[in-house]
């Protein structure tokens, strides 16, 4: 099957003066395909956050070429943030239906999909409140309904659980888990966790430390739901352990 | 910050709407700095023994020229903000304007009043460079604040024209612009009086000061009651709309 994402090539150096040249990801090639559940996992300050934003287009300054096939635009794209990112004087409801709003969808229309997601969710309740009257699972929630609301075909999730402890983060890997198996986007996430990559991806990318470059892919085929206490998720997880550099 | 108390009052409420003003202490604060400013122009007029309504009229002609001028003023500053809060642009421009704001503008008057004349264009243009440059500078640095994930929320939901104005850009600088103009104000009920009496316009608070200001008592107590309007405005109108947006950009 033809990739959905491929990047050749993808480096990116910060230059703001030319004394300070930092090159944070290097020489970046790899293929993404249609409905995968692709993850980096790296040390912190390995640039996969970077990379992330290069991929979705958040960043523009790169050398290299990225090609997302199948007619795919911008506008099919999601993006979860590690920060949540909810705008702080719109209610819940008003930052989940932000992409409908921009998208012009008449209103009857992006108060269904709104309250679909507000459902899903579990954020009815909440619809009317401000982020800051919520706790951080609930505003991450929040955050996941609002790049669901538009459709996205492709996910971006930036350490989507690292800010929130880890019993809500275990509940929200399995909704995350529920929803792409449902709806099968194609998700690329980054994290610094192994345990949650081993959960989650069906290949992970491990980043050496900076620059940042391909280290090994891992193709992940364990059996879905994911037993990490099983023999053969300890082997994953120690193989990736030793793949890492601090 | 101040954490107010309305929101742990009222956990599953919106803040939208007059939800400052539901308590009965409230009320009676706000009739009270409704009633005060009148009330003493009232008494103020039999003391001094002017007419109250020649008064009131030079009051309301000078109010209406604050206002306006305040309307351009916050318009043109936050649009002025919002094009050179950031980037490569701000770094030329900011320093410019801050050259621009140290220019004492009382110098600019002859000229107004040599284009214009001693009319109300002039005051009003004169105001308008008064409460600019607070209004200019309180937006930028507020707007500075803007964390990066909200503009790239912003930017993957591909928000914009008027959307993105309406949503993101004027909600986020709500708490600048309302500072801003607080103290735009200020300066603009400063410079409204001088400006009246140099520029000799007909009607207005400046006509009044000037022709009793040999009378020191009078005087006086026609800069109390400019206070106490000043303060009654403040705490009536944009008190409660900073708490409002502080509230709303709390995170």
């Amino acid at each position: 099957m033809a990739p959905l994402i491929t990047l050749r090539h993808i480096t990116k150096i910060f230059d703001e003066d030319a004394s300070h040249r930092l090159v944070s990801v290097e020489d970046i090639s790899l293929d993404i395909a249609e409905g995968e559940f692709f993850i980096f996992v790296g040390p912190s300050g390995c640039g996969k956050s970077t990379l992330l934003r290069i991929i979705s287009g958040l960043d523009p300054k790169f050398h290299g070429d990225i090609t997302i096939s199948g007619g795919l635009t911008p506008a099919d794209f999601g993006f979860v943030f590690q920060q949540f990112a909810l705008l702080p004087w719109l209610t819940v409801a008003e930052n989940i239906g932000l992409g409908l709003t921009a998208r012009h969808m008449p209103t009857a229309d992006a108060k269904r999909a709104t309250e679909k997601e507000l459902r899903i969710f579990g954020l009815e309740k909440f619809c009317r409140n401000h982020p800051h009257e919520l706790s951080g699972g609930m505003r991450q929630r929040a955050g996941i309904a609002r790049a669901l609301a538009t459709e996205p075909k492709i996910i971006f999730m930036d350490e989507p659980f690292s800010e929130l402890d880890s019993f809500t983060a275990t509940i929200l890997r399995k909704e995350i888990l529920a929803v792409w198996q449902e709806r099968k986007p194609t998700i690329v996430m980054v994290t610094h966790l192994i345990p949650e990559a081993l959960e989650l991806a069906d290949r992970i990318a491990v980043l050496t430390p900076r620059p940042g470059k391909i280290e090994k892919i891992i193709h992940n085929s364990l059996p879905r739901p994911r037993d990490p206490r099983s023999a053969a998720f300890f082997r994953l997880e120690d193989e990736l352990y030793n793949l890492i550099k601090p | 910050m101040k954490k107010s108390h309305h929101a742990l009052v009222y956990p599953h409420t919106s803040h939208r709407g007059l939800g400052v003003y539901r308590s009965r202490r409230h009320l009676a604060a706000t009739l009270f700095f409704v009633a005060v400013p009148p009330l003493f122009l009232l008494l103020f007029s039999r003391v001094a023994q002017v007419a109250a309504r020649p008064l009131f009229a030079d009051f309301m002609v000078s109010l209406l020229r604050l206002a306006i001028a305040y309307v351009i003023a916050a318009v043109l500053g936050w649009l002025l903000a919002a094009a050179f809060y950031r980037g490569r642009r701000a770094t030329v421009a900011l320093p410019v304007f801050d050259v621009l704001q140290s220019f004492p503008t009382y110098a600019a008057l002859p000229i107004a009043t040599l284009v214009f004349g001693p009319s109300n264009r002039t005051v009003i243009f004169f105001l308008i460079f008064a409460i600019i440059w607070p209004v200019f500078f309180s937006v930028v640095s507020q707007l500075r604040l803007i964390r990066r994930d909200w503009e790239e929320a912003v930017a993957i939901s591909r928000l914009s024209g008027i959307a993105y104005i309406r949503l993101f850009l004027l909600p986020a600088s709500m708490p600048g612009l309302i500072t801003g103009s607080i103290v735009g104000l200020g300066d603009g009920w400063e410079a409204l009086v001088a400006t009246e009496i140099i520029v000799h316009v007909p009607h207005g608070l400046g006509g009044f000061f000037q022709s009793y200001s040999s009378h020191t008592t009078i005087t006086a107590f026609g800069i109390l009651g400019l206070l106490i309007l000043i303060f009654s405005i403040n705490k009536l109108i944009w008190l409660p709309l900073l708490e409002h947006s502080r509230i709303l950009y709390e995170e």
